[in-house]
């Protein structure tokens, strides 16, 4: 062997080695938000996750994510047949990502130098082995090993797959294209939709870098015949998952589609984002080759790398160096997006392209390619550099920058890379050895029926799972029972959409028949719950279970007592060891992932209609979304839309203060252009009042502060003057006054509340718009009171300047003219579906709170009805009586009085105030001059999360006083202060005020103060001051059943496998609705597998394809009996039978070209499942048939499989025969 | 050991002499103007333009039309802009100044790259 060919294998076995070292036997990192539990398990991810376009996780549902990474994982279930190790499998897949990686671009560097002429001598091979080390040891490499995703695999393929077709483009042979396919197929999702951020980064610019090369340097012909020819078979290749994403890319309402060109997803997860990352993106770090956002002072020694680039730049006298150079710089303006302005607008104008937003995370897309691109130009420098230094100083040279690689990549090389503690632990590894009995469980769970769901506690905020190994570390990612044993697992808030804050308000309520109806309704089976307090501690408290833990039990005792209250079938618990627990749900409760109902309900709000004990008696049923209605008689369920401008009012964002960033007094010579400029920028934002009224506000506060930031220059004209033009900025005494400034003001707020009233928004917008209009006026004015009393002007300039804000202040408040709102009035909406205006409604208001006063007498005035509320009600809902509506939209009011939190509790005051009553008139008098003083009084049954509003009238006799309202949330008590406003006037004058309280809201107080400039004895007069909580009560109208409903058909049925059930039905007489408790997916079709409606499709595939799937068949042929039934639910009425999991058998395409059953009438149900309503002439008025309910996709993918199989197969085949071929001929 | 020592700084001389042609006066003056331009932008202004860019770039292109410079010199320019950047790093680290300093060596490899690819 060659020195040379023996120090690359060397360097090549040690890179591989390494990360040997990483892992101790047993340990495994397998978290992250994609997980890698592929390595712990291939076989049975293949079987949960990969074979079927099934998400296996919480409601299920259609994906076609997934398939593209069958070759993949089939590529290391084959390997794990043989090494049954999962550590040795996450070793061997890190080593061949380094040492490949190293091999590929040394190869490409020494290709390179070998076309330039210089590539014979050691010390240029040197050259190529240290740009492979820059590349393997780059610190943009070394980070992120841990929780990594799929296309991670980049870091080898693309040195490996440029070498292959670099080699092709240089010598046209074919064994390197066919290399460059075959790993295509089998490293599928780098080159699937889902990989198609690392595919476009990198190469469509390097088959253009390549054509160049071989076109202007190389001087040969580019092959595009050939290439056209390759993208054909790559295609093919590809289909088994292409062909599945593009019908997802067509189908309309797709979530893939909404992914590409929804104008949400371009400017809110793309445009967005990237603006919020792009600052932190630096070019100087990429000249250093460094990750973005690290900094380590070894880092400045990096600073060779540009040097020596720019010295091979200046020796080099070809032109291979330059081409480089450039794509280098193509590359590197991507993957920083901050090179000049000018580049910044260009990448995001880029956004409007249709799928650009895969780029929103510049570092991570384009990282690896700019690195690839800095390692070869590199590479090529040193080669040129070292062509025509001694050999001495070569060697000196590479000693020194390995010596600086293996420093600065010691935390890589060490393994430590794959240790990066949890986020937000201090100190909890994500290496685990899985803990014996926690698999124990799983496999109990991987043996219990397929069909089944489960609820994991402690319940987490995203779809997380966190299992503790016995190491100390901790599993961190989604479920492992469902990605390995394929259970849909419920594991997180979100994941019980659309119930999930009706679930968690239940458990805070400890309202058990609502957490009844979600178990019941999500068709969850099982309870798993880990008791483990080292998953669910402090460590943990803000990540995953932050959100959940204002509602849910906050530590595990907690959740025991918890538990017990469930339905749970507690006497067949099963304990695994001391930590995990396995429940399962009382039978009676369950209702069965395939059912049928006659009972159908149309509701305007289906996931809550579920709970309504209006639908008590029609159980089993189906709530449609009213907009399906299809001008029955049956049950309707209408709730009536409040209209209030306190409804848009979330998160107290009316009490947001700004601060504005002052860059240039009003003083300053450019102010002019800076007002001009926020002036273009309003004129753009006038579209969307929102955006609109967010920015003008912004502006304005600027208005208030920019006069505080002049430092008392401002001149004082002492006469009002309209706001002056841009042009008028040659007279600054006039051009930056304050009355300049305050008219700017003026007109600025005049203009804003002149675009709010000329809109055409509803009423309850408008208010809530006045709303926060008006909050934010209180704060200027405080700011302004604040700012012209701590002036260093004379008394007398003060007071004028405190008459002045005080009159344009009151003349804003007049144009704006809010009105005080009255809760006790509440007004609704309602509209009836087409031709049920004229039936009768029985009127239903829940009222689940009590804030309302019992002894006041409820009514609803209704198209000039009075309905007075029964006096017989439940504590959970009044019924009004019923009504005949004859308007299909019809608005009311409902007439309630809301308790006066102000009771009878005492204030208290360092300083003399009088007890107040809600109709007397308290006189404070004080003295205080501190924040903590004043009058205080305690609102008396203040409630966390709720919104209250607080009003009272005024008179402060002409001097200024402060009006704060504190809360104490938490544990800690911290005092948190919502607002503090300037009260100030000569007569009885009405305020309100409107705030939400915290999640975590203890109690709350209200505070007076005495205001600026008023430290003297003075009076305040406060009359009729009330506290109510703002409650909008949901108010439905009911619409009765006005027909028999007709008997249930009988069901049994049998999953086949995730996408495909057998459904018999039986006793049909009537119409009916076939329910299908999963996530609705628009690719589910119900197939009348006895009617056939294309003979063409039978000829040509189910013939065809059936033989395959008969022989597989007959080579796993178990001869389990199918048909036993193992659950009966509704009385027998629906029966399941013993599930199996056949991917391919002789039945496989029995349905390819068959009926589709009821396909204009599939329907979201229930908030979130599949319904289908069938008539008896769909089957030709039979009363028994068979059904096949299947994923579309599903079937599209096995087409696309065969396709890609076949040209995988003629890939392998001619790779063979060539190099047979050549075997031949060099003999 | 004398002689080797003289040995390598005689071949030191001999690399360093290489670069020689770059730094013909009428170059010079020209490239001081634009140099000084680059270092006021990196060092004395805080805002971010591309006026400046654009301006100085046009300035170059003058001067390469004008004096017929090839990409050697506008490597070399390369060469002070690094330095500068290292400057900047190594005191404030990715600070606005470095920032800038980065942009310009950007701009000033793609044209010498350009250049490059156009003589050879």
């Amino acid at each position: 062997m060659k020195k040379t060919s023996l120090l690359i294998t060397v360097i090549t076995i040690i890179l591989f080695m390494l990360p040997f070292f990483w892992l101790k036997p047993g340990e495994m990192d397998l978290g992250g938000d994609s997980s890698r539990l592929y390595f712990y398990d291939p076989g049975d991810y293949l079987q949960s996750v990969i074979l079927y376009g099934y998400a296996p996780t919480d409601k299920g549902g259609e994906t076609t994510v997934a398939y593209a990474l069958l070759p993949y994982i089939t590529l290391l279930f084959l390997i794990k047949k043989f090494i049954n190790s999962p550590t040795f499998l996450i070793s061997l897949n890190n080593g061949v990502n380094v040492s490949v990686a190293f091999l590929f671009v040394y190869l490409t560097v020494k290709e390179f130098l070998r076309v330039e002429g210089i590539g014979k001598d050691f010390k240029i091979t040197i050259a190529a082995i240290l740009a492979g080390l820059v590349y393997v040891f780059a610190p943009y490499n070394t980070y992120g090993w841990d929780r990594v995703i799929f296309t991670r695999n980049q870091i080898f393929l693309n040195p490996l797959m440029f070498y292959l077709l670099f080699k092709y483009f240089i010598d046209q042979k074919k064994i390197y294209i066919l290399m460059f396919l075959i790993l295509t197929f089998i490293f599928s999702f780098n080159f699937s939709y889902f990989g198609a951020p690392p595919f476009f980064a990198f190469y469509p610019l390097s088959l253009l870098f390549l054509s160049l090369y071989t076109k202007y340097i190389v001087k040969k012909t580019v092959p595009i015949k050939g290439l056209l020819i390759i993208g054909v078979i790559f295609l093919f290749l590809q289909s088994f998952h292409l062909i599945p994403s593009i019908w997802g890319i067509l189908s309309p309402g797709s979530l893939l589609r909404q992914d590409i060109v929804g104008d949400k997803t371009v400017f809110s997860a793309g445009l967005d984002y990237f603006l919020a990352v792009s600052p932190s993106l630096k070019v100087s770090t990429s000249f250093f080759n460094l990750a973005q956002s690290q900094n380590n002072a070894l880092h400045l020694l990096f600073v060779i790398y540009p040097i020596t680039i720019i010295f091979g730049l200046l020796l080099s006298k070809k032109k291979t160096i330059f081409l480089i150079s450039f794509f280098f710089l193509i590359f590197m303006f991507f993957a920083t997006a901050n090179i000049t302005n000018v580049g910044y607008s260009f990448y995001r104008y880029l956004f409007y392209i249709p799928g650009f937003r895969m780029f929103r995370s510049v570092d991570g897309q384009w990282g690896f390619v700019f690195l690839f691109f800095y390692c070869i130009l590199l590479g090529l420098a040193w080669g040129i550099i070292f062509n025509r230094l001694k050999n001495t100083f070569v060697y000196i040279f590479s000693i020194y920058v390995v010596c600086f690689l293996i420093i600065s990549a010691l935390y890589f090389i060490q393994g430590n890379t794959i240790r990066r503690i949890l986020y937000p632990t201090k100190g909890v590894s994500p290496v685990i050895r899985m803990d014996p009995v926690y698999e124990k469980a799983l496999n109990y769970i991987g043996n219990i029926q397929p069909d089944v769901k489960l609820l994991s506690f402690p319940l987490a905020d995203g779809g997380y799972q966190l299992i503790q190994g016995v190491n100390g570390g901790a599993y961190f990612g989604p479920p492992i029972d469902s990605y390995i044993r394929g259970r849909n697992d419920f594991t997180g808030y979100d994941s019980l959409y659309p119930f999930n804050d009706k679930f968690i308000n239940a458990v805070y309520n400890k309202n058990i028949s609502s957490l009844t109806s979600v178990l019941s309704y999500l068709n969850i089976g099982y309870v798993f719950y880990n008791s483990d307090t080292y998953i669910y501690n402090d460590a943990f408290s803000n990540y995953p279970y932050g959100y959940v833990t204002n509602y849910m039990p906050v530590n595990q005792e907690g959740y025991k007592k918890f538990i017990e209250k469930l339905p749970l079938d507690l006497d067949k618990k099963i304990d695994f060891g001391e930590k995990y627990h396995l429940y399962p749900i009382k039978k009676d409760i369950i209702i069965p992932h395939i059912y049928s109902t006659t009972n159908d309900i149309y509701s305007s709000n289906p996931a809550h209609s579920l709970f309504s004990p209006e639908i008590d008696g029609l159980f089993p049923s189906v709530i449609y979304n009213v907009s399906d209605f299809r001008d029955s008689k049956d049950t309707l369920i209408l709730e009536a839309d409040p209209i209030s401008p306190f409804l848009g009012i979330k998160n107290n964002y009316h009490l947001h203060k700004h601060y504005p960033f002052i860059s240039r007094s009003i003083n300053s010579s450019l102010y002019p252009v800076i007002v001009l400029k926020e002036q273009i920028n309003l004129l753009r934002k006038k579209k969307i009042y929102d955006v609109f009224l967010d920015y003008s506000l912004y502006v304005l506060s600027k208005r208030i502060l920019e006069i505080n930031e002049s430092g008392g220059m401002t001149p004082i004209l002492k006469k009002s003057i309209k706001p002056p033009s841009v042009l008028e900025f040659y007279n600054p005494y006039r051009y930056s006054s304050w009355e300049a400034s305050l008219a700017r003001y003026e007109s600025g707020m005049n203009t804003v509340i002149a675009n709010l009233n000329n809109s055409n928004m509803p009423q309850n917008l408008v208010g809530k718009y006045k709303i926060i209009i008006n909050e934010q006026l209180l704060q200027h004015q405080l700011k302004l009171i604040q700012i012209i009393n701590g002036l260093t002007a004379s008394e007398s300039d003060k007071k004028y300047l405190n008459n002045y804000s005080d009159h344009m202040f009151a003349r804003i408040a007049k144009i704006l003219d809010l009105k005080d709102a009255d809760p006790s009035i509440i007004h609704y909406h309602l509209e009836l579906p087409v031709n049920t205006n004229g039936d009768e409604y029985q009127v239903i208001m829940e009222s689940q709170n009590d804030a309302f006063d019992s002894s006041y007498q409820k009514y609803i005035e209704i198209g000039g009805n009075k309905l007075i509320a029964n006096a017989n009600n439940d504590a959970n809902k009044e019924n009004f009586g019923s009504i005949r509506i004859n308007n299909r939209n019809i608005d009311f009011t409902l007439h309630a009085q809301l308790k006066n939190l102000m009771g009878d509790s005492q204030w208290e005051s360092s300083g003399k105030a009088d007890t107040a009553t809600s109709s007397s008139v308290l006189i404070t008098q004080n003295n205080f001059g501190d924040n903590s003083g004043g009058l205080i009084k305690k609102i008396d049954g203040w409630l966390p999360n709720r919104q209250y509003l607080i009003s009272f009238e005024y008179n402060t006799e002409g001097n200024n006083f402060i009006f704060k309202l504190n809360q104490r949330v938490g544990e800690q008590e911290n005092v948190n202060t919502f607002f503090d406003k300037n009260l100030n006037s000569t007569s009885w004058k009405s305020h309100q005020s409107v705030i939400a309280s915290d999640l975590k809201s203890k109690d709350a107080y209200l505070q007076f103060l005495p205001g600026i400039n008023n430290r003297d004895m003075h009076n305040m007069h406060i009359r009729n001051l009330k506290v109510v909580e703002v409650v909008n009560p949901r108010i439905s109208f009911i619409r009765r059943t006005l027909q028999k409903k007709a008997a249930t058909p009988k069901i049994v049925f049998t999953m086949i496998n995730p996408t495909k059930y057998l459904i018999k039905v039986s006793n049909v007489t009537s119409p009916y609705t076939l329910v299908f408790l999963d996530s609705f997916g628009s690719n589910w079709r119900l197939r009348n597998p006895h009617k056939q409606d294309n003979i063409i499709w039978k000829l040509l595939i189910e013939k065809f394809f059936g033989a395959i799937g008969s022989l597989v068949e007959k080579a796993s042929q178990t001869g389990e009996k199918k048909d036993k039934i193992i659950a009966s639910y509704f009385e027998g009425n629906v029966l399941e039978t013993k599930h199996t999991n056949v991917f391919l058998d002789s039945h496989t395409f029995d349905t390819i070209g068959k009926q589709v059953v009821a396909g204009d009438r599939h329907f979201l149900v229930n908030g979130y499942a599949n319904a289908w309503y069938i008539n008896p002439k769909d089957l030709d008025g039979k009363t028994n048939y068979e059904l096949i309910l299947e994923l579309k996709t599903q079937n599209i993918f096995y087409v696309g499989l065969f396709i890609s199989l076949v040209a995988f197969l003629s890939c392998i085949f001619t790779l063979i025969m060539d190099l047979f071929k050549r075997k031949y001929y060099n003999k | 050991m004398n002689n080797f020592l003289l040995l390598k700084i005689r071949t030191s001389v001999k690399f360093i002499t290489k670069f020689k042609p770059l730094l013909n006066i009428y170059n010079l003056r020209l490239l001081s103007i634009i140099i000084l331009f680059i270092l006021g932008d990196i060092l004395l202004f805080a805002v971010k333009t591309d006026l400046i860019i654009f301006f100085v770039l046009g300035l170059y292109y003058y001067c390469v039309k004008k004096y017929k410079l090839a990409s050697d010199q506008t490597f070399t320019m390369c060469l002070i802009i690094l330095f500068f950047m290292f400057i900047e790093y190594f005191f404030s680290g990715t600070s606005i100044a470095t920032e800038k300093a980065a942009v310009w060596l950007f701009v000033f490899l793609l044209v010498g790259s350009i250049q490059g690819i156009k003589a050879r």
